[in-house]
């Protein structure tokens, strides 16, 4: 190689590689830019409430149906103006909040699961642009990556939350139809001692 | 001394000169190409450190940041409980909830209220625990992104210099290594024009010309074989053969001169055809 040669080449190779570094800062800017314009806090806000709306339709009747249960079996065992009426309320509620802290729970672990998926997302992307230099391969790239992360969690049904609870009303109900259940009739009534005893539902 | 020899002994020393320049000038343009490099990548690792420090200020305020998120968190959690009232509608089929009693049986509603003041406590304490626990892992996620994208950027500037290296720099130092090469080459030409005149300018050869010269050497073959080397390097036919054992000695080729001039220089800047004739010497020496 000539001396003019090598300081051509050595100026070419310089320039291309200047270039190059241009195209990967300017293109990391764009992709991060267009990465924080899609996923900002109000995306995070729409995705919890996308899993709460979700969740809560199928929550709700679930719960709706178990107080309506329970409603009844204390009807007819005639404890709706009890004590046990109210433990077994109380019991019926702390399902609800356990359910709803399961429900919390979901939410968090999809909105974090998405964020992570977003940073591999952001990250790939500039790993291709900074082993490439295309600008315009990367914001390609940066369009489809985030067109596949747009989309909402595909939320897992949260099953029966009262079985077990409805379970017991059951039994009762059962019990009630074959006329082994039995309830103190006059029993809470002051001076009205126990012996007394009702099947007062049947069928 | 000789003019010949003189201008012999002055075309060497240019040579050397002229290399010593070319040397120089490489030198030079090396170490400009250098400086640019350490001046460029001072300037990358300015940036990393950057990063890098922004990344620890971010866990540095991490610890402050944990109890606002276990707040926000713990907010997240909680949920309404409703307070049962003392007056309820008779047949509805609601035990407590959504605003009602069961009936009016004052024992019944005090009940009601104690179970929900406990509820109340369990929710509130569920979701203090659940905010507490999830802060640290909230905090750390929300941090996420920046350390991310701090680390993406030191990456950036690392292989933007492992590029830089690879592909810049191994050709600024071979333009820089070929910058000298003007003087180099001039002190190559100019060297190889005193080897050329050597073997007039250092024997008497160079008043007397180089055949009679050549026809005297080769008669004398212990003597180093200056006619050899004359004939060598000038392609004048060696007689040695023609003419050997006739004892035609005319002069003798100084031989010491030679010796004591190169043997006084650096072993490098003898010339190829001494360096060769001294070997043969060496070689044909008798071991005793």
């Amino acid at each position: 190689m000539g001396k003019s040669d090598a300081v051509r080449e050595a100026r070419r190779a310089r320039e291309i590689e200047e270039k190059r570094a241009r195209e990967v800062k300017l293109g990391t800017q764009r992709v991060r830019g267009e990465f924080a314009q899609n996923y900002n806090k109000k995306y995070y806000q729409e995705l919890e409430k996308s899993g709460r709306d979700r969740y809560g339709l199928e929550l709700q009747p679930q719960f709706e149906a178990a107080r309506r249960s329970l409603q009844a079996a204390l009807m007819r065992a005639g404890l709706v103006d009890s004590s046990f009426g109210v433990q077994r309320g109380d019991l019926l509620d702390k399902r609800k909040i356990e359910a709803d802290t399961q429900i919390e729970d979901k939410l968090m672990m999809a909105k974090q699961a998405r964020q992570q998926d977003v940073i591999g997302a952001e990250n790939a992307v500039l790993t291709q642009l900074q082993n490439t230099g295309d600008q315009g391969a990367a914001m390609a790239s940066a369009a489809q990556q985030i067109s596949a992360n747009s989309a909402m969690p595909a939320w897992s049904p949260l099953g029966s939350v009262f079985t077990d609870f409805m379970g017991g009303l059951s039994t009762q109900a059962q019990a009630e139809r074959e006329g082994n259940a039995r309830y103190n009739v006059f029993g809470r009534i002051p001076g009205w001692s126990t012996g007394r005893y009702t099947t007062n539902v049947k069928g | 001394m000789d003019p010949l020899t003189i201008a012999m002994l002055a075309l060497m020393a240019a040579g050397t000169g002229a290399q010593y320049m070319g040397q120089r000038k490489v030198d030079k343009e090396r170490g400009k190409a250098m400086a640019m490099e350490r001046e460029r990548r001072g300037k990358l690792q300015a940036q990393n450190e950057a990063s890098a420090r922004a990344t620890e200020e971010m866990f540095a305020k991490a610890k402050a940041d944990e109890k606002a998120k276990a707040a926000e968190l713990e907010a997240q959690y909680q949920k309404p409980v409703d307070a049962p009232v003392a007056t309820g509608t008779p047949g509805e089929y609601q035990v407590y909830g959504a605003g009602t009693a069961p009936t009016g049986s004052v024992e019944t509603v005090k009940s009601a209220e104690q179970s929900a003041a406990r509820r109340k406590t369990y929710t509130d304490t569920l979701a203090k625990l659940k905010g507490q626990l999830g802060a640290f892992g909230g905090v750390m996620q929300d941090l996420n992104p920046g350390v991310m994208r701090n680390a993406q950027d030191i990456g950036l500037n690392s292989q933007s210099m492992i590029n830089w290296n690879q592909n810049v720099l191994p050709l600024q130092l071979e333009a820089a290594n070929q910058s000298g090469r003007d003087w180099s080459t001039a002190g190559d030409v100019m060297k190889l024009a005193a080897a050329v005149m050597s073997p007039w300018a250092l024997t008497k050869g160079a008043v007397t010309g180089p055949a009679e010269i050549s026809k005297a050497e080769a008669l004398i073959p212990d003597t180093g074989g200056i006619g050899e080397l004359a004939s060598q390097s000038l392609g004048v036919p060696n007689f040695a053969g023609a003419v050997g054992g006739t004892g035609l000695v005319e002069q003798a080729p100084v031989l010491s001169d030679l010796d004591r001039i190169f043997k006084g220089m650096p072993r490098g800047m003898w010339p190829a055809w001494y360096k060769k004739q001294i070997a043969e010497r060496e070689m044909t020496r008798p071991m005793y």
